[in-house]
């Protein structure tokens, strides 16, 4: 996917679909504000545009005012765009890919989140779309960020619960962006680490040093 | 075989594997009998050496040479894995080999459906789950669980942290695909 073009009030994007999908259209696509599916915008255009060796290309402009921020794109019933005379198979499900340069996936549960920057900068990742899978699963991560909190309680010098710690929580944010709000959500990870670190802290100086080396660059920016 | 713990008497190992089973291959049961055979030999290595990797890895080419014959021999792996993780849970080679054979049973789950119509899947959850985490998510629940006791146990050990790693980057479907500028 790529943005194309940000101009007037338009957005149009360039989205490559694998050939399993065929006349994708404005009933089989929507495009969201927020990952609230009621938060929806209306009057996109798509636009089938040129074949590829293994991809359909296709253009979708988007009305919208505010040329930055969050879009998630939903694919709508794609059974109906797989079907082609037949109900389509698991197999066939399993063929829904988002051409990126990572090959990858979209499955039925997932959304697109397309996160718009300044100067057409576009970030963009999937994530499940059911909410209350989403719920539990937040849970679990949090249960297992208290374990780690409580052995780093038992062992404050245990720097493998450590950076343990770091990666949990670094992977359960949303992935950061050059904007200024990114930026903010990235600082206050920094500072929840730096908070967690202090009993280590009281033992190791160099490690609390290089975080706060981290989060002092975090603010400068 | 047993002085010689070298990669290279593995590899020998290995030929003469496939060669019987290109020799024998009018004889249903030659498979059978030279994994038993092959894997038996694995087990008392594993017995003298619970971490040696060149037989764990050994073992794990026996397993996916077989898995597409016989798919119970993951289920039967994934046992032996467990029974030594229980005497020793602190073994990186027995974790690495069981997230492997982890993905591999519901890959090959996956695989089994391919033909069938989406509205006729008898469980969609776990389908559902098997797309998105790769494994279901009882299972992934389960798996912290026993980690957990590990980590409690014995937090000092690099290869529990990784495992419990492993299974946290299940839990987290949000990912970057790619940064454009």
């Amino acid at each position: 996917m790529k943005v194309l073009s940000q101009s007037g009030q338009n957005i149009t994007l360039g989205v490559l679909l694998s050939q399993r999908v065929r006349g994708l259209s404005d009933k089989n696509l929507q495009v969201l504000r927020s990952e609230d599916v009621q938060d929806r915008i209306s009057g996109i255009k798509v636009e089938a545009l040129t074949t590829r060796s293994y991809t359909d290309a296709y253009k979708v402009t988007i009305p919208v005012e505010n040329v930055s921020g969050k879009l998630v794109l939903r694919l709508v019933n794609p059974d109906e765009i797989l079907r082609e005379n037949s109900e389509a198979t698991l197999e066939e499900i399993l063929s829904y890919c988002v051409a990126t340069s990572f090959n990858n996936r979209l499955v039925a549960d997932s959304l697109l989140v397309v996160e718009l920057g300044e100067g057409n900068k576009c970030t963009y990742y999937s994530k499940a779309s059911n909410g209350e899978r989403e719920k539990e699963l937040g849970r679990l991560v949090e249960e297992q960020k208290k374990v780690i909190e409580e052995i780093l309680e038992l062992e404050a010098d245990n720097r493998f619960a450590h950076s343990e710690l770091i990666y949990v929580i670094q992977r359960h944010e949303e992935p950061y962006a050059n904007t200024t709000e990114a930026f903010g959500r990235r600082l206050e990870l920094n500072e929840r680490i730096v908070k967690s670190s202090e009993n280590l802290a009281k033992k190791n100086k160099g490690l609390i040093n290089r975080f706060t080396y981290f989060l002092n660059l975090y603010k400068l920016k | 075989m047993f002085k010689l713990e070298k990669c290279i008497v593995h590899s020998n190992r290995k030929w003469c594997f496939v060669r019987g089973l290109e020799v024998e291959k009018e004889d249903p049961t030659i498979d059978k009998i030279l994994a038993k055979q092959e894997l038996g030999l694995c087990e008392m290595q594993l017995a003298k050496d619970e971490r040696n990797f060149h037989v764990w890895n050994y073992r794990s080419w026996i397993i996916n040479t077989l898995k597409a014959m016989d798919q119970n021999v993951i289920d039967k792996e994934l046992k032996f894995i467990d029974s030594k993780l229980e005497s020793n849970f602190s073994n990186f080679s027995a974790l690495h080999f069981k997230s492997k054979n982890l993905l591999s049973k519901y890959s090959l789950y996956l695989q089994s459906l391919k033909s069938q119509k989406v509205s006729e899947l008898q469980d969609s959850a776990l389908v559902s789950d098997v797309l998105l985490y790769g494994l279901p998510l009882n299972t992934i629940k389960q798996e912290l669980e026993t980690v957990k006791t590990g980590l409690y146990m014995q937090s000092s050990e690099q290869s529990m942290w990784l495992y419990h790693q492993w299974l946290i980057d299940r839990l987290i479907p949000v990912k970057v695909i790619f940064i454009e500028s």
